[in-house]
């Protein structure tokens, strides 16, 4: 348990000597060189896919508590909607649920059934590979690192980083600019022009934050009707 | 939580159970296998209403009477559930290495090993926990009895082998459109299995 606890106060550490120590950081200092608009467009676009897709992961998470537990993950994308289910290895289904204009929870049980959780998970696959909404404004923080940078109407800020390695890293505030959650690619590879990552990893900060570890284990782009 | 842990469990525990249901006793097959042990390959195929395509896992598992029993998946990824004495360990692969997991309930665990002793004797038609039905000589249909239970698992669907003491498959029914599949081969009966197969991930 300590070792993933460790893990997660190494994470965070590291976090706070990057360029964000959690707060909201200023885009587009006039004084920097312009942007290729459309090639950073290009590059933060390929990090939500288009169309179908059913991607599965193996899913690690671990809590602040030093808990940590592994699941199947699986994300079914049509357009703006998604569906997703948790498992166990064993096939076990723990959660379903659907998301398109409204949330729709099909299969919860215990613990997984506690009021806030399929938001909160919802809120995380979203995050994970469904574009922002809102404005996007395409500039460079003042180390001079690019960004793609989505405000929605409630004042919420996505910051979508593309990185040397070739993946990239997706920040999230809230209205106050306030991080709320920092999301990782490793090991991606561009298929048909969509960026798909083989690891994931995604951390809330705070006591009751959390780490998702994610290992793709499958990404379909599906061409039929489902 | 322990309802979910029981589920869990079950889900391991229930196949080498079900190699020795079918020793015939209760199916009205004259069989007299006496099941020391089982050894077979497994392919186990998950269906959900959301998944156009199968998720599809493979893997192995032993059983030795009365409850040692280790169930481990090769694919997609590494996971080795081993129960010895008792006592139950889960480890996943992270890394590149098979970690313990931590915060698994045990106590619930241990509620259901209490049920498998009873499945062990072959006495599953009394069993407080399923419902049976017979379709067939080789068909066997468990309902949970629990409303609790069956919110989770609606039956399950056991396909005995043409071999005593084997199971050609077993599928569980979670509900419309989700179900898991486990289709085994290779089974071998009573071979000698080395003690450190349940100790050792």
């Amino acid at each position: 348990m300590s070792i993933f606890f460790g893990l997660l106060s190494v994470f965070l550490l590291l976090g706070g000597c990057a360029q964000n120590s959690g707060q909201l950081q200023p885009v587009a200092d006039k004084a920097l060189p312009p942007v290729p608009q459309e090639e950073l467009r290009q590059r933060c676009a390929a990090v939500y896919p288009q169309g179908k897709w059913q991607l599965v992961h193996a899913i690690e998470f671990s809590m602040a508590d030093g808990r940590s537990s592994s699941v199947l993950g699986v994300t079914v994308l049509d357009g703006s909607s998604l569906s997703c289910a948790l498992m166990t290895i064993e096939g076990f289904t723990l959660f379903q649920a659907r998301l398109d204009k409204r949330l729709e929870v099909e299969r919860a049980v215990p613990p997984f059934d506690k009021p806030g959780f399929a938001r909160g998970l919802m809120e995380d696959v979203r995050a994970l590979f469904l574009p922002p909404g809102g404005q996007v404004f395409y500039g460079r923080f003042a180390n001079g690192a690019e960004t793609c940078r989505w405000t929605e109407a409630d004042g919420k800020v996505t910051d979508v980083q593309p990185l040397e390695n070739g993946c990239y890293r997706v920040r999230t505030y809230d209205a106050e600019g306030r991080l709320t959650r920092t999301i990782t690619a490793r090991s991606c590879q561009m298929v048909n022009s969509i960026l798909i990552p083989g690891e994931l990893e995604l951390t809330v900060p705070g006591p009751a934050g959390y780490t998702l570890k994610m290992t793709l284990v499958s990404a379909d782009g599906l061409t039929m009707d489902m | 939580m322990k309802a979910l842990f029981a589920c869990l469990l079950f889900f391991m525990v229930f196949l080498p159970s079900g190699f020795v249901w079918a020793q015939g006793a209760t199916t009205g097959r004259e069989t007299s296998v006496q099941v020391r042990s089982v050894q077979a390959d497994f392919i186990q195929e998950k269906n959900l209403k959301i998944l156009v395509r199968p998720i599809i896992s493979r893997g192995r598992f032993v059983f030795q009477a009365p409850g040692n029993l280790r169930w481990q998946y090769t694919t997609p990824f590494h996971s080795v559930l081993l129960m010895y004495g008792g006592r139950i360990r889960k480890f996943t692969e992270r890394n590149g290495a098979l970690v313990e997991e931590q915060g698994l309930q045990l106590d619930a665990m241990q509620v259901v090993l209490g049920e498998i002793s009873g499945w062990l004797d072959g006495r599953f038609t009394d069993n407080a926990a399923f419902t049976t039905e017979f379709k067939d000589e080789k068909i066997v249909v468990l309902t949970p009895k629990s409303e609790g239970m069956r919110s989770f698992i609606r039956r399950i669907e056991l396909k005995i082998a043409d071999q005593a003491g084997l199971l050609d498959s077993v599928t569980i029914v979670e509900g419309p459109g989700s179900s898991t599949r486990l289709t085994f081969s290779h089974g071998v009966l009573n071979q000698a299995v080395a003690e450190s197969l349940f100790t050792t991930p």
